[in-house]
This record gives structure tokens, sequence and C-alpha cells, in this order.
């Protein structure tokens, strides 16, 4: 072995420890390592990749019971069948979600949600969110499904944006076990002045004569409101998310 | 089959429209799973699409799974 140069040992050990550490605590092992053989065999076990990281869904449900109230959700483009689970979110502004599948929201603690863009949503969508008090739907949605909101236990503020046309109501089953149920307590659904204009006999784009929303204003449970004018006249009015 | 049968609420004379064969009702090009509308607007459906599964009545399909099991000796 040639020596063609001093070493400080001391110094030597410690930057040596402190590598072998660093090697240690991303690789998550804590065994001696040798030096080279080791020390290179253990940097070849670390997977390669980018920065993200991957987590397992017990984790990632782990993560979602605990605090993802500081997790920005604006971007999403999909979410699976109960995507959301039970999820301690905090009121959820989804701008590009177009649309939806069953479940998506089940027992997530969500008091407002805001899809604007949203189109189709499937039956049971947004049933079992007994957390959430207002959805509010963006002027796209094509109909309200059966099954939709049964069982939004304080659900008191529907807002409906389409202007053009009435949401069809696909089945009373939307409503069923909500507050907007024959019995319940009751709540309001804001919809355009310009379906606001209760004839109340058929023959005018009126939510009071549409098929089942017929019936279930009959319940006596609707409130209805004009959108214009109204605190929900924008999502945003200043740009900021709900709080 | 379209079958429909009046229901009362509130006093007022509503009908419900739904098919026996499990499909949706269709009026102005929208399908419905089960349609109900006051009974003076005289409403009138056809027949559409087989309506998935999930989108009929449980207790419809819960009653016909218990008719299918008594007649395959499964229960009585």
């Amino acid at each position: 072995m040639a020596v063609d140069k001093l070493v400080d040992s001391t110094q030597l050990d410690a930057g040596l420890t402190s590598v072998a550490n660093a090697i240690r605590t991303k690789g998550g092992t804590s065994g001696q390592l040798t030096f080279p053989a080791g020390f290179v065999q253990a940097i070849d076990d670390i997977p390669t990749g980018g920065g993200g990281s991957d987590i397992s869904p017990v984790e990632f449900a782990k993560f979602m019971r605990g605090d993802p109230s500081n997790i920005d959700f604006t971007n999403l483009r999909s979410v699976r069948r109960y995507g959301f689970g039970a999820a301690e979110t905090g009121n959820l502004y989804l701008p590009y979600i177009t649309t939806l599948v069953q479940y998506v929201f089940d027992g997530v603690n969500a008091p407002i949600i805001v899809l604007p863009a949203i189109i189709q949503i499937q039956t049971n969508t947004f049933r079992n969110c007994n957390k959430t008090e207002v959805f509010d739907l963006g002027s796209d949605l094509v109909n309200i499904t059966a099954y939709c909101f049964q069982s939004d236990t304080v659900l008191n503020t529907v807002i409906l944006r389409g202007s053009t046309n009435i949401v069809p109501m696909l089945n009373t089953s939307a409503i069923n076990n909500t507050p907007f149920a024959s019995g319940g307590a009751g709540g309001t659904i804001y919809i355009p002045k310009a379906l606001y204009d209760h004839l109340g006999d058929g023959t005018a784009l009126d939510y009071k004569a549409a098929t089942n929303w017929s019936t279930v204003d009959g319940y006596g449970t609707i409130t209805w409101a004009q959108i214009e004018g109204s605190q929900y006249e924008n999502y945003y009015a200043d740009g900021t998310p709900i709080t | 089959m379209i079958v429909q049968t009046h229901f009362d609420v509130d006093g007022r004379d509503f009908i419900r429209t739904v098919s026996d064969a499990g499909r949706y009702v269709v009026r102005d090009s929208v399908s419905y799973s089960e349609a109900c509308d006051p009974a003076e607007f005289g409403r009138t459906y056809t027949e559409g699409d087989l309506m998935p599964p999930e989108e009929q009545d449980m207790d419809a399909l819960a009653a016909k799974a218990e008719a299918y099991d008594i007649l395959m000796g499964v229960s009585e």
C-alpha cells in the first residue's frame, strides 16, 4: 500500500461515520457498514427515483384520518370511489373535477363542497356525507342521480347553478334520509332567477313543477332562493377559498 | 311495461311512474329511474334502456331474490 500523504485519522473516522449514518438513515438500516464494500452495497440497495415517495393505501388512510386540512386539493382531476374516506379535509373546492363515481366523499368532514366544473355524477356520489352542510354544484351538471344525497343528514343548502334548464332529479331517492326528505327539518335550494318564476302549473321551466322536484317540493321541506343577490352569487367573490 | 300508481303528498294527488322491467322511464329525452309528478299535469313516459342494478329499487330486487330462493327450494 502506497503512503503518499498524511491523514488525520480522527477526522477521517468522523467523516466516514457521518457518511455511514446518512446511508443508514436513507436506506432504513441500522447495521454496521464495512468500508468500502458495505457502503457501496447499502447505496445500491436504496431505490432510485425522483423526490417523491410511495406510501401504501393503509399509510395514506392513516394520514388522511390525521390532519389533511393543510393539503391543497385544488388541482385534483379525479377521485376514486371512497377517495376521501372519512378524511378531515375541511371545506373542499375542486374546480377541475368534471365527473365523479359513487361514494366519493363518504363520511368526509367537509362542511362545504364546491364543484364548479362538475358535469356527470353517478348514483350515490354524495351519499353518506353526514358532515356536509352545503353542496355548490356548477352550471354544467346534467342531473341529480338516484340516492345522490342519501343520508347526508346535516345537508341544509344545495346550490344548482345551471340556468338554461332545470337539473333533472332522476329519482326522489336522491334526498332520502336528508333534511329535505318528507318530515325532515328542511333546507334551502338556491337556483338561478331564470328558473325561479314559479307558475306551478307544469308549463314553465320551474323546479316546483319539474318531475320529482315537484314531489319533494310537496314535502314542504324546501325553501327556494335565488342565487343572484345571495351570498352564493359567486363561488368566491374575492377569489379565495371559502373558509 | 309502464306502471303508474297514485299517491298523496300533503293532500295533493301525485302519480309515480316506473317500468316493471327495471328500465328507465323517459320523457323529453330525460331518463328517470322513477318519475313522480302532480297528477293534474298528465305527464306520460315511454320505457327506455335497462337500468343498471344500482339504480333499481333495492327492495324490489330483494323481493325478487327471495322469490328466486323460494322457487329454487333454498328457502320457504
